[in-house]
C-alpha cells in the first residue's frame, strides 16, 4: 500500500509537472528597455546570451518598438544573460536570467536600463 | 524506566542524531542556496532557497542517462543477489561435509577488502568479455557475503518440520526456498534488497576501472566527471549529490522495519 502510495504520488507529481512545462515552454522572453531618466527607449538592441558550462554566447538579436518593449522567441536556455544598447544613450549591464525550465516562457520583472560610458 | 531516565536518553539520543544530520542538512542547505561552505561565520538557516542548481544539474549534463544507468546496474544487483545469496543460504542451511569449513571460508573472505581483489576481478571480467557492459558493472556486486549470513540466519529460524513436511509433499529443493523459505524471511529479502542497492547505487571505483564509455557511466562517476569540469559549482555540485542520494534514503525510508528486523534478527536470535 505504501508503495502504491508513493509510486501514485510521484507518478500525479511528475506528470502534472511534465504538463505545465509542455503548455509553457515556447521559449518567449518579454522585457522592456528604459533610458537613464526612466523614458522607454524605442529601436534598441537587446542581444539573448546563452551561459553553457564555462561561458556566455551570443545566441540571437532583437530590437525594442516604440514603447521599449521587446520580445525573444525562439531561446530555450534555462540560464541566459540580456543586454541592451542603443547609440547615444549606452548599454544595460549584462544581466543573468534563470528558467524553471528550458524554454520557460518568462516576462522579466525589472526594465533593462540604459545607461551611458557602458 | 523512571520519566526523568527516560527523558534525558531521549534528549541524548535527540543530540546524537543531529550531529549524525547535520552534514546532511548543510548539504541541503548549500544546494538550496550555494552559500560559499568556508564563509566564516556559516549561517545555520539557509536565505535566498531556489531550486536552480537542480535545473543546473538537470540541464548541463546527461542526468537522466546516468541515472538510467545506475538503476539497470542496481537492478541487476538486487535480483542477482536476491536467487544467488538464497540459495547460497538455503544451502549452509543444509548439513553436509565441509560445511564448517566453507563457512568460515566465506567469514575470512570479508576480511579481504576489494581494493586487493580488484586487478584479478578486472581480469575475469575481461575474459568474460563483459568490460564496458552494464552486467560488468554488476558482476562483482552479484553476490555479497554479508547478505548470504543475513539469508542463513533467517533460514534458520524456519522450523526444520516445515521443511520436512514441504519435502513429504513432494516439493523440489528450488521450490522450498521459492515458496517456503522466501515468504517466510521478508526481513532478510528487504535487507538484502537495501544493502545491495546501496552498495550498487554508490559503486565508484569498479566502475570508473571498468567503463570507458562515456555513455555507460553512472551516478558517482557522473558526479566526479562534474566536479572535474566545473568550477565555483559549490550548489550544482550539492543538489547533484542530492539528487544522487535521495533514491537509496527513499529506498531504506519504505523499508526501514523490515531492514532492521533483518539486521538484527541474528543478533537476538537465542
Amino acid at each position: 500500500m505504501r508503495y502504491a502510495c508513493v509510486v501514485g504520488a510521484l507518478v500525479l507529481l511528475v506528470g502534472g509537472c511534465n504538463l505545465w512545462v509542455a503548455l509553457h515552454d515556447d521559449g518567449v522572453v518579454r522585457g522592456r528597455v528604459v533610458q537613464a531618466d526612466g523614458r522607454p527607449a524605442a529601436g534598441a538592441t537587446v542581444s539573448f546570451w546563452e551561459k553553457t558550462l564555462t561561458t556566455l554566447e551570443r545566441r540571437t538579436t532583437t530590437e525594442t518598438g516604440s514603447d521599449g518593449h521587446f520580445v525573444v522567441t525562439g531561446q530555450a536556455a534555462h540560464h541566459f544573460a540580456l543586454q541592451a544598447e542603443k547609440s547615444g544613450l549606452g548599454a544595460s549591464p549584462r544581466t543573468l536570467y534563470r528558467r524553471y525550465f528550458r524554454g520557460q516562457n518568462l516576462v522579466l520583472d525589472e526594465p533593462l536600463r540604459l545607461r551611458e560610458g557602458r | 524506566m523512571r520519566p526523568s531516565r527516560a527523558a534525558a536518553l531521549h534528549g541524548a539520543l535527540i543530540a546524537i542524531s543531529v550531529v549524525m544530520l547535520v552534514p546532511f542538512y548543510w548539504v541541503l542547505k548549500t544546494s538550496l542556496t550555494g552559500e560559499n561552505i568556508f564563509q566564516y561565520p556559516p549561517a545555520l538557516l539557509p536565505r535566498a532557497i531556489h531550486p536552480f542548481y537542480y535545473v543546473d544539474v538537470w540541464y548541463y549534463i546527461p542526468f537522466v542517462r546516468y541515472v538510467a544507468n545506475s538503476v539497470i546496474v542496481s537492478a541487476i544487483v538486487v535480483v542477482s543477489n536476491l536467487v544467488c545469496n538464497a540459495l547460497a543460504a538455503y544451502a549452509l542451511t543444509l548439513r553436509f561435509r565441509g560445511k564448517r569449513a566453507i563457512i568460515v571460508l566465506l567469514l575470512s573472505c570479508m576480511l579481504i577488502p576489494f581494493q586487493a581483489t580488484i586487478i584479478p576481478a578486472y581480469l575475469i571480467t575481461k575474459e568474460l568479455r563483459l568490460l564496458n557492459s552494464h552486467l560488468g558493472l554488476a558482476l562483482p556486486l552479484c553476490s555479497t557475503i554479508v547478505c548470504i549470513f543475513v539469508f542463513k540466519t533467517s533460514f534458520d529460524a524456519v522450523p526444520r518440520s516445515l521443511i520436512d513436511a514441504a519435502r513429504i509433499d513432494g516439493l523440489p529443493e528450488w521450490r522450498i526456498i521459492r515458496h517456503v523459505m522466501l515468504p517466510l524471511s521478508t526481513s532478510a529479502v528487504a535487507t538484502t534488497v537495501i544493502l545491495s542497492f546501496i552498495w550498487s547505487w554508490n559503486s565508484f571505483l569498479w566502475p570508473l576501472i571498468v567503463i570507458r564509455n562515456p555513455e555507460l557511466q553512472t551516478l558517482p562517476l557522473g558526479l566526479s566527471t562534474f566536479l572535474s569540469y566545473m568550477e565555483n559549482t559549490t550548489g550544482a555540485l550539492y543538489a547533484f549529490c542530492i539528487m544522487v542520494l535521495v533514491p537509496g534514503i527513499a529506498l531504506f525510508l519504505l523499508e526501514q522495519r523490515r531492514f532492521i528486523e533483518g539486521l538484527t534478527s541474528g543478533a537476538t536470535k537465542g
